[in-house]
């Protein structure tokens, strides 16, 4: 698991490095602007940055950081990135629950609704809905709901973070997105399982339907709905930066884009350190609850 | 099924608490707040060393000893009079007296050193400045290493206390003469201002300026609209889409205000590129743009211009207006008299073996560059040649820039406001950022030369018509426009009229909100 993590960091480093361009020069437009800026100005920056160094020692000095327990300060405020992290996080972790809520809610009954009713009404509707939901780009969702909640109606605030009106509108988008995706998943593998003969079995020694559903199908239909799960809730906790930028959001996803712009080599490396560590826990996390949904799964180590 | 419900209501709980816990300081509306949406968060508490740097805040916070308007005079802020030497090489500043700082430390010439010394220490250059003397408590000396016409234009360093510098010799907490003080920054979220009591050139009618971070245009926009913020579009980097300026201007809860402070923007041919060695292929260029569809696209926020003075001015030579009127035939004959012709009949034209295609290398440091470069593309497309558009990110496009890595570019000039800095179309620019045209050429490098060291107003203005026809003439470059910046804001400001691009909420002290 280390080893991935430190993997991660080495090449987002590389790469970063490797990106055309000068990082001085782009580190001296984020801080003071390009009005008047002068290659005096950038060298300085370079200097002052060790920008001049090679980039094995640049990922020394930042894993030294690390060692140490800090990830070192940002180039281009000079803050500390340990606190500008631990400042977006609970702001993306707000969302991205909230929104995985909201997904899991429309998602996990419409698709049961309309795998056990399929072809009906019911099906095509809930299907429909969910092909407009997937079709659907995230920006112009969240500009039309706020044109329509925020300008003409005025019930919710257009943008920014703060109570829980604020929430709503990039919750919506976010998470009637990620339903579509969900509801398709849940309707197929619901299906499936549906078709295997344990199920016909359940019915014949005459269970009730809602047993039937509720306990042997959807605990059976749920493995690959977890995964799909399990990487949207990482994603989302990677900051989703279109949502965070339309909403002014102050996740996780703007801060790395704004930082892989300004080659703000701090931050990003930062990010990348608790990106790579989020995405390693969720995928044991998915892991270990297989071992639940079906106990035919197990972890153990043979002998 | 017990432990499931448990496990639900403890993960609503959960949220229901982060929502709780984060909560906004919801700020019960007091009659002189303005609220202006701004694109970019503080990056830097000091003042920039140069320019005006991302944060729009800082004419707010801290002044400089002189200021320029709209037609490029210079005007005394905190000087109140100065002298330039016989030869130009030194500059004597007299300071207003019984001026303090927002932590009551008074201003003279030991703050005005240290400030330079912190701006010096960060920009070696500084408008060519040398050394600073300090003569007596309310006199200071700047020496330039030569003269330097546009010293004030380049030397508009913030004049900044001492308390505002922390002990790793960053700006720690901001701390300057200017009308507001800062009070408190969320990051990435909002940073306010309150008034300044004793501010010295009189009372200050807003209580506070607040100022909220929206990084989407089109969200800025909508924020106005619905009244959230009151005033955008007045920030480096927080330009107006020009498809919503219409929408604006018919809103009637709100007001756009005059176009103010402009940067110039040049699209350039390389001048190493063999294709465009001759004289006759670049006049057929610049005669093959359609100036007007690029008009078009610029909208309310932007102009074609003919070379890099705007007209209006006594600096701007008439004589070049319009120098090449759109003329697809008179490109065509000038192509073919440079023996280009399509002999293979695929609409592209050739020579010998080699069909005339060309790269148009972008990015969009601005939002219109990308679609400036189709609009040349389609406009070369009838007179036959070929262009192929590389859109590139900021730092590549950069890089390939001075690399010499494109057939024609895009990219910002510097300031319109005259007198605009020349230098970039020498052979040797003084300053390598932004990279120069480049064009080497000896009459035009000594005509630039004699522009920039003139301490003679007249004889700059009749240099510079010369060198605007001779740039006409060379054809280094395809064409320049200026980028306005246009505020909206809402109708209830009142008393406000922003001042040129560095320092456009420089009057926002005599600004106040009615009902």
């Amino acid at each position: 698991m280390l080893a991935i993590v430190l993997g991660v960091t080495v090449l987002t480093f590389s790469l970063m490095h490797f990106t055309p361009g000068d990082p001085a020069e782009m580190i001296a437009i984020a801080r003071y602007g390009m009005e008047d800026l002068t290659q005096e100005g950038i060298e300085w920056i370079r200097i002052q940055e060790g920008l001049d160094a090679p980039v094995w020692v640049q990922y020394g000095r930042w894993l030294n950081h690390v060692i140490h327990g800090d990830l070192g300060r940002s180039l281009i405020d000079g803050g500390l990135v340990s606190k500008d992290i631990m400042y977006r996080f609970p702001a993306t972790l707000q969302l991205a629950l909230a929104s995985m809520i909201v997904s899991l809610v429309i998602a996990i009954p419409v698709g049961i609704l309309s795998a056990v009713k399929q072809n009906s009404a019911m099906d095509y509707l809930g299907m429909t809905g969910a092909l407009i939901g997937v079709s659907m780009p995230n920006f112009w969702l969240g500009l039309l709901l706020v044109l329509f909640f925020s300008v003409y109606l005025g019930w919710f605030p257009v943008c920014g973070k703060g109570g829980i009106e604020h929430l709503i509108l990039p919750v919506v988008t976010l998470g009637t997105g990620m339903a579509a995706i969900t509801t398709r998943l849940t309707r197929s593998s619901m299906l499936e399982v549906l078709r295997q003969n344990y199920i016909r079995t359940a019915r014949a020694k005459g269970l009730a339907e809602k047993l039937v559903i509720g306990k042997h199908a959807f605990k059976n239909a749920m493995i690959p709905v977890v995964t799909i799960i399990g990487l949207q809730f990482a994603f989302l906790l990677e900051g989703t930066v279109i949502v965070e930028t339309i909403f002014a959001w102050p996740g996780i996803g703007r801060l790395l884009v704004d930082s892989i712009f300004a080659r703000d080599f701090a931050v990003i490396q930062g990010c990348a350190l608790v990106i790579a560590t989020i995405f390693v826990l969720v995928n044991l996390a998915v892991d270990i609850s297989y071992a639940y949904l079906d106990p035919r799964i197990r972890y153990e180590r043979r002998a | 099924m017990r432990a499931k419900a448990t496990l639900i209501i403890t993960i609503l709980a959960m949220l229901g608490g982060v929502v709780v816990g984060c909560a906004a300081p919801e700020a019960g509306v007091p009659k002189q707040e303005l609220v202006i949406g701004v694109a970019r968060y503080l990056q830097d508490y000091g003042p920039p060393p140069w320019g005006t740097g991302p944060w729009a805040g800082v004419p707010l916070v801290y002044e400089s000893l002189v200021q320029r308007t709209l037609d490029g005079e210079v005007e005394p802020l905190l000087a109140d009079s100065w002298e330039i030497s016989q030869d130009g090489r030194v500059y004597t500043f007299q300071l207003r007296k019984r001026i303090s700082f927002h932590d009551g430390t008074p201003f003279n010439a030991d703050s005005v050193k240290f400030s330079f010394e912190y701006c010096v220490e960060r920009e070696p250059g500084l408008g060519g400045a040398e050394a600073i003397e300090v003569v007596d408590d309310y006199t200071v000396k700047i020496i330039l290493n030569k003269p330097n016409p546009l010293f004030f234009s380049e030397m508009n360093f913030y004049i900044l206390g001492p308390a505002s510098v922390g002990e790793n010799g960053k700006v720690t907490k901001p701390v300057g003469t200017g009308p507001f003080m800062f009070e408190e920054y969320v990051k990435d979220q909002y940073y306010t201002m309150v008034r300044n009591p004793d501010y010295w050139q009189g009372a200050v009618k807003l209580e506070k300026v607040i100022f909220k971070v929206i990084p989407d245009v089109h969200t800025r926009t909508i924020a106005l609209e619905a009244g959230e913020v009151d005033m955008i579009g007045i920030a480096a980097g927080s330009h107006l889409p020009a498809e919503d300026i219409p929408r604006l201007r018919d809103n009637p809860a709100l007001k756009l205000s005059e176009k103010v402070g402009f940067r110039s923007n040049v699209v350039q041919f390389n001048p190493e590129q063999r294709l465009f060695s001759d004289l006759r292929v670049r006049k057929a260029i610049c005669l093959a743009i359609d100036k007007g569809a690029i008009n078009k696209i610029l909208g309310e926020r932007g102009m074609v211009i003919d070379g890099p003075f705007v007209p209006g001015s006594p600096w701007f030579n008439s004589k070049v207006s319009n120098y090449y009127p759109y003329s697809l035939d008179e490109a065509k004959r000038l192509l073919a008299t440079a023996g280009w012709k399509d002999t293979d009949g695929d609409g592209v034209l050739d020579k010998g073996e080699e069909p005339f295609k060309v790269t148009f290398v972008t990015s969009v440091v601005a939002p219109e560059w990308p679609k400036i470069a189709e609009i040349v593309q389609a406009n070369l497309k009838n007179i036959g040649i070929e262009v192929e558009i590389q859109q590139l990110e900021k730092g590549a496009h950069f890089a390939a820039i001075r690399k010499g890595r494109f057939d024609i570019t895009i990219k910002v000039f510097g300031g319109a406001l005259p007198p605009v800095d020349l230098s970039p179309y020498m052979s040797q620019p003084i300053d390598p950022w932004p990279p120069g045209i480049i064009i080497k050429d000896a009459d035009l490098d000594r005509l630039i030369d004699r522009y920039q060291t003139s301490n003679n107003r007249e004889e700059m203005i009749k240099t510079c018509h010369e060198i605007q026809e001779a740039i006409m003439e060379k054809a280094p470059i395809l064409f320049h426009y200026v980028d306005y910046r246009i505020p909206a804001m809402n109708k209830k400001i009142l008393g406000f009229k922003p001042g040129p691009d560095w320092c456009s909420l420089r009057h926002l002290w005599k600004a106040h909100i009615s009902e």
